[in-house]
């Protein structure tokens, strides 16, 4: 069947654009880091140099900064992820591409409010100065939850129950759906740990941390089911031929 | 063995008991050991009182006759300067070769090295603070000469201002003149006792330079003027710059070059007019730190970066002091210039002594300090110089320093062992005889042979000089006893007694294993079924395992425990979020587990709100609540909102109380009972109509008794539970072991419960009544969902270990929720006078127990058999009472050691963090609050067990029971 050949070089296609992009991301992390560091002994300088007034907004700023790389992320991952799983829908000869990417889509708003709900549930600030702050976070929870197993199952009650719920994947596209959003989740409430310490960093206001958490942990377990995904595809490969 | 297990098996009330028994004693040891108690004496020293002390026998007082002024010793010097430089560092005055390296910030004080160089009328001090090293306790610590502790039990509980005899206190009733001027602590400490004082806030740590410019403003003026005898300028610049910045950097430096500019105008000021008439001709400057920081800026513990401060001393008299060379015990080094800079110790308990000495005022009462002989002789080594300056003898100087000083030592020793024998005599916790005997003994020592007036060394004159060497003798004994006392202080007052700690926590700790032991004792096969057989309830053991370690775990920042509350609701909302995908995994009671999460989405709110009263109060925390400012509450539809709903909860909880007893079919004692209680609720309603403003007016109801009411509810409340008592006395059927009945019990009890702590939270009352019973309802339905599926009752647990933990936690979130928080501000005094206007200790108390601790320990320990019955009447339709003690007895243990570990965590972090900086502030009464909770909540276990259960284990129906499987 020339046609999962073809896939599958699609998906090595992918896994490679993936990863370069996983690189490059890290690479902006690095530079978000250094950045933020200077902007701290840019911050404590400030406070040295008399201009205490109003530390508060120096502080803001800071954060803004912060904002904007997440939000850039989430430019950069969004049509990512979802051309990327879209690929993998189920029951490609019932349901076109170009359908599965709008289910991804249109499902980036409904994940973020239910991941703004569970957030909000769980103490996340509320309020109107960190409205767009929880906005950006749920959507970057949800690409990370929501959207891929929308594109993948649509409305498929059964299947999403099944990696939700049940926690028990199947194909490998299971895998990369229900894994990376766990970790997520996962990452995310570890994130939020570091947040009531009195340590007075930037980086420690809602939501950046818990972003951060929330990124390690997909990134992790993007790793991971890749490592169990691919001896799988490797496997199926030779069957397929 | 199967008698051991018989016994295990059988007497599960035996089981929790002796466990309550142990918590009590570990409790007790450890908080022996860690919660250092000092009883301040509410008595002041007056100039009268020396005519008691043996000092002034006969004519051996040569001054006596000379000047009236006197009081207990000889003015030294006239006019004092104080400039507390708050957190300073030893090293901060000390020239930098007293230190392995330089650092960047040390020798910036030069103008303080050089005249302690060059001047033999000046020296610097290294000045040993004690713990806790907070400016607070150490500015009471520094006026009253002893040693502040965590609960110092006195008349101030609450209120900042001392009111134990203290310096200022003597300076202010002995016609000095005292001027302050810095940080604001001072004014909060001595309200009345300034006669000018400029107080500038110390509150924003942010704030480098407020404090010091306004103390600058108001310092070189006053020394121009002649209005003051003592003057306090208190500079905090370095301890914010040490805060938020650390020791290591540029505004710390900025900072200490500031200072050693104003110290070098202070000092030329001084100077200058120290002529003979002039405004500063007895002047003595005192330059100061109270306490030392660490290199980060931290500072409260017992670090040696901590405790070690400085003090610089200055006489402005001509000719300058000598000082004997007996007890000089200075170290000496070359400084930057090759000058020798000499710098001696000094302790600060011995502070308000020595200015006390200095000042000629009476020592405070309470102080156990010694007069330090170094800084006494700065200030008076040549006082007496002028008469005797033609004496022939060599070292006659010297002779007339001894004298005078063991004259003052005589009075310091007589004073400090007065406070020692009135302290162990009206102090519950004392000291121990044998230390009292000792420490009599050396006084008793010191006194005996020889006084230190001169006719009595006559004897030992040869030629015409004096013999020094019975008077050094006699200082010698005094120095040990004064230092003696003031060793057995510090081990009374300052040091923990980690064995005892150790002790104590170890006792606690047993308790763990002996849950575990206790809740296993079905069958030991049951564990491996347990790790092998059911996952499902594996996963949640674990998963329920996690969160309680987690939550104990965040005990052991500070962070976490100001914010308790919020990691408590934090860990519910999860558990809650692993119900809700086990609903979905099941598909059945989704309702339940979203209306669970919305309840604690509620919770969460309310415990902010409460999160920001407490930041109000309290030192460590500010919280922004920003949603909360879009609520104006002055509207008056909030209003009259705050006065009806609460009425209408409490209706509608009445309703609900009456629909489950008009469907249940019981007897007629519970049924009283609840009657009773819906007649409380209502009588409540009319309560807070008859107080509101809103409704008294239309319905006419301000006539009747405020405290009527109240008293009555208590009185019913009181009657429920002593009917419940004793209602196995008025019926003996056999089939109590059936759920039905159970649920009844449970009913009756938390409904007699309800109405005395719903009257005494307040309005809130109700709505957390409605939100408790939404929550119990939902954790014991959720906890249901595999139950279906599984019919068995498989493994060890016979229940669903999530559903407890949920418990457990929701009563923790219940305490935040109805405002409370862990400390002592937290308390919600006008509880305590509900009812009534009078204060008797001891109703007022329970009154404030029960408030504080109704709705997190009462009501959950009392209603945990719901969960029990109402999953047996879901799942299983047999009636077989003994799984279902089985089920109730393995709940409350685990109830039971999920309170237990935190306590012990809370324990531990106190253990490990006793030298933090907020271990007064913020450990200790967190402290104290879980161990009362725990104490409490076992206590309310046994209780509980006996209401529901009784003895009935040990009957031989059970044995017959256990001959069957």
């Amino acid at each position: 069947m020339p046609n999962v050949g073809l896939d599958n070089n699609l998906y090595e296609n992918i896994v490679e654009t993936i990863v370069r992009s996983v690189r490059n991301e890290l690479e902006n992390f690095k530079n978000q880091i250094k950045a933020e560091m200077t902007e701290n002994m840019k911050l404590r300088h400030m406070i040295a140099m008399d201009d205490i007034r109003n530390p508060k907004k120096v502080k803001l700023e800071s954060i803004e900064g912060d904002d904007d790389g997440i939000n850039q992320l989430e430019v950069t991952m969004c049509p990512l992820v979802i051309l990327f799983y879209s690929c993998f829908r189920k029951n490609p000869e019932k349901c076109s591409y170009l359908k599965a990417v709008i289910r991804g889509v249109l499902a980036l708003p409904i994940g973020a409010l239910v991941n703004a709900l569970g957030a909000i549930a769980l103490g996340a600030p509320v309020g109107i100065q960190y409205f767009p702050k929880t906005v950006n976070w749920s959507l970057l929870m949800s690409l990370f939850t929501f959207v891929p197993a929308a594109s993948v199952f649509g409305s498929s009650w059964e299947d999403w129950r099944r990696i939700f719920a049940h926690t028990k994947p199947n194909a490998s596209v299971d895998y990369m759906i229900c894994l990376p959003a766990h970790g997520a989740v996962i990452g995310a409430w570890f994130g939020a740990w570091p947040m009531p310490l009195d340590w007075e960093r930037p980086w420690q206001e809602w939501p950046i941390c818990v972003s951060y958490g929330a990124m390690a942990g997909y990134l992790i377990t993007m790793v991971l089911s890749f490592v169990l995904v691919l001896p799988r595809g490797r496997q199926q490969h030779p069957k397929a031929d | 063995m199967m008698e051991m297990g018989d016994w295990w098996r059988r007497g599960k009330w035996r089981i929790m008991v002796m466990l309550t028994m142990l918590h009590i004693v570990g409790i007790l040891i450890f908080t022996r050991g860690f919660l250092l108690t000092r009883t301040e004496l509410p008595y002041y020293s007056n100039c009268s009182d020396v005519s008691e002390s043996p000092c002034f026998t006969g004519q051996s007082n040569p001054y006596q006759n000379q000047s009236n002024s006197r009081c207990w010793t000889r003015p030294a010097v006239d006019r004092l300067v104080i400039i507390v430089l708050d957190a300073l560092r030893f090293d901060f005055v000390a020239p930098s070769t007293f230190f392995k390296e330089p650092k960047p910030w040390m020798d910036k004080l030069q103008v303080l090295q050089k005249l302690a160089s060059t001047k033999r009328s000046a020296r610097i001090f290294k000045a040993i603070a004690d713990p806790p090293t907070t400016s607070l306790q150490r500015l009471k610590g520094l006026t009253t000469g002893g040693l502040p502790t965590f609960i110092d039990v006195g008349n101030s509980f609450g209120a900042p201002a001392i009111l134990e005899d203290n310096l200022i206190h003597q300076l202010a009733s002995n016609g000095k003149r005292v001027v302050m001027m810095g940080d604001d602590t001072w004014v909060q400490l001595f309200p009345h006792h300034f006669k000018k004082s400029y107080p500038y806030p110390s509150f924003n740590v942010k704030d480098l330079h407020t404090v010091d410019n306004g103390c600058i403003e108001h310092l070189l003026p006053s020394l121009y003027e002649e209005d003051w005898d003592v003057l306090i300028a208190h500079f905090l610049g370095v301890d914010h710059a040490g805060h938020i910045l650390g020791v290591d950097s540029v505004p710390m430096i900025e900072k200490l070059e500031q200072y050693n500019e104003i110290l070098d105008k202070v000092i030329e000021v001084l100077d200058n007019q120290s002529g003979p008439g002039g405004l500063h001709e007895n002047t003595f400057l005192l330059v100061m730190g109270d306490h030392g920081q660490t290199i980060n800026g931290d500072h409260g513990g017992g670090s040696a970066e901590e405790v070690e401060t400085s003090v610089f001393a200055m006489s402005f008299k001509k000719p300058p002091p000598t000082m004997p060379s007996e007890f000089d015990t200075s170290s000496c080094e070359m400084d930057l210039d090759q000058k020798k800079t000499c710098i001696s110790s000094f302790q600060q308990l011995d502070f308000a002594a020595t200015v006390s000495a200095l000042l000629g005022v009476p020592f405070p009462f309470g102080s156990i300090g010694r007069v330090s002989p170094e800084l006494y002789t700065l200030g008076a080594g040549t006082w007496n110089l002028e008469n005797n300056i033609e004496g022939n003898c060599p070292n006659q100087k010297e002779e007339e320093w001894m004298q005078n000083y063991c004259n003052v030592l005589c009075i310091n020793s007589w004073q400090v062992k007065r406070y020692i024998d009135i302290y162990s005599a009206s102090s519950v916790i004392g000291f121990s005889s044998e230390d009292l005997l000792h420490i009599s003994d050396m006084y008793a020592q010191a006194e005996e042979n020889w006084s230190c007036s001169s006719e009595s060394l006559l004897l030992f004159k040869d030629e015409s000089c004096y013999s020094s060497l019975p008077l050094k003798r006699k200082i010698d004994a005094y120095f040990k006893f004064l230092l003696n006392v003031a060793e057995l202080a510090r081990s009374k007052w300052t040091e923990f007694d980690l064995k005892m700690m150790g002790i104590g926590f170890v006792i606690i700790l047993i308790s763990l294993p002996i849950y575990f032991l206790a809740m296993m004792t079905k069958s030991v096969n049951g564990f491996s079924s347990l790790l092998f057989g059911d996952s499902e309830i594996f996963v949640k053991l674990v998963f329920a395992l996690f969160m309680v370690v987690i939550r104990a775990c965040s005990f052991l920042s500070n962070s976490y425990i100001l914010e308790e509350g919020k990691v408590a609701s934090f860990l519910l909302a999860t558990t809650a979020m692993f119900k809700l995908r086990n609903s979905i995994k099941r598909e059945k009671m989704l309702v339940e587990a979203i209306v669970f999460l919305l309840l604690i989405t509620i919770l969460r709110f309310t415990i902010e709100v409460g999160l920001s009263k407490q930041a109000a109060t309290s030192l460590f925390m500010s919280t922004h609540s920003s949603w909360l400012v879009e609520i104006d509450p002055g509207h008056p539809v909030w209003i009259y909102m705050a006065e009806i709903i609460p009425i209408l909860a409490l209706i509608f909880l009445a309703y609900l109380l009456y629909i489950i007893m008009a469907r249940s079919s019981c007897h007629s004692i519970w049924k009283y009972v609840v009657l009773g209680t819906i007649l409380c609720y209502i009588l409540i309603a009319v309560h807070w109509a008859s107080e509101s403003d809103v409704l008294s007016s239309m319905l006419m109801l301000q006539g009747i008794g405020r405290n009527f009411i109240p008293r009555i509810i208590y009185a019913v409340g009181l009657g429920q539970l002593l009917l419940l008592a004793f209602s196995p006395l008025f019926h003996k059927d056999r089939d109590l072991e059936s759920k039905m009945h159970l649920l009844i019990k449970t009913l009756a009890m938390l409904s007699s419960c309800s109405s005395t702590i719903i009257v005494l939270s307040g309005k809130q009352g109700p709505l957390v009544a409605l939100v408790t019973i939404t929550g119990g309802y939902c954790i014991m339905r959720l906890g249901n969902i595999d139950r279906g599926s599984t019919d068995k009752v498989a493994g060890i647990l016979t229940f669903d270990p999530l559903s407890v933990t949920q418990w457990s936690l929701l009563a923790t979130c219940l305490f935040f929720v109805t405002g409370h928080w862990c400390a002592f501000d937290g308390l919600r005094y006008g509880a305590a006078f509900i009812g009534y206007d009078e204060f008797v200790l001891v109703r007022q108390a329970i009154l404030l127990m029960i408030d504080t601790f109704g709705f997190s320990h009462i009501i959950p320990v009392f209603g945990l058999p719901f969960l029990v019955a109402r999953q047996k009447l879901l799942g299983h339709t047999d009636q077989d009472g003994r799984l279902l003690l089985l089920q109730l007895s393995q709940m409350y243990l685990m109830y039971g050691l999920i309170t237990a570990a935190s306590v012990i965590a809370t324990i531990l972090c106190v253990i490990i963090q006793r030298r933090h900086l907020m271990v007064w502030g913020l450990f200790a009464p967190k402290f104290v609050f879980d161990v009362v909770g725990l104490i409490l909540t076992d206590i309310l276990i046994c209780l509980a067990w006996f209401y529901y259960v009784g003895r009935r284990e040990d009957g031989t129906q059970l044995t017959t029971l256990d001959h069957r499987d």
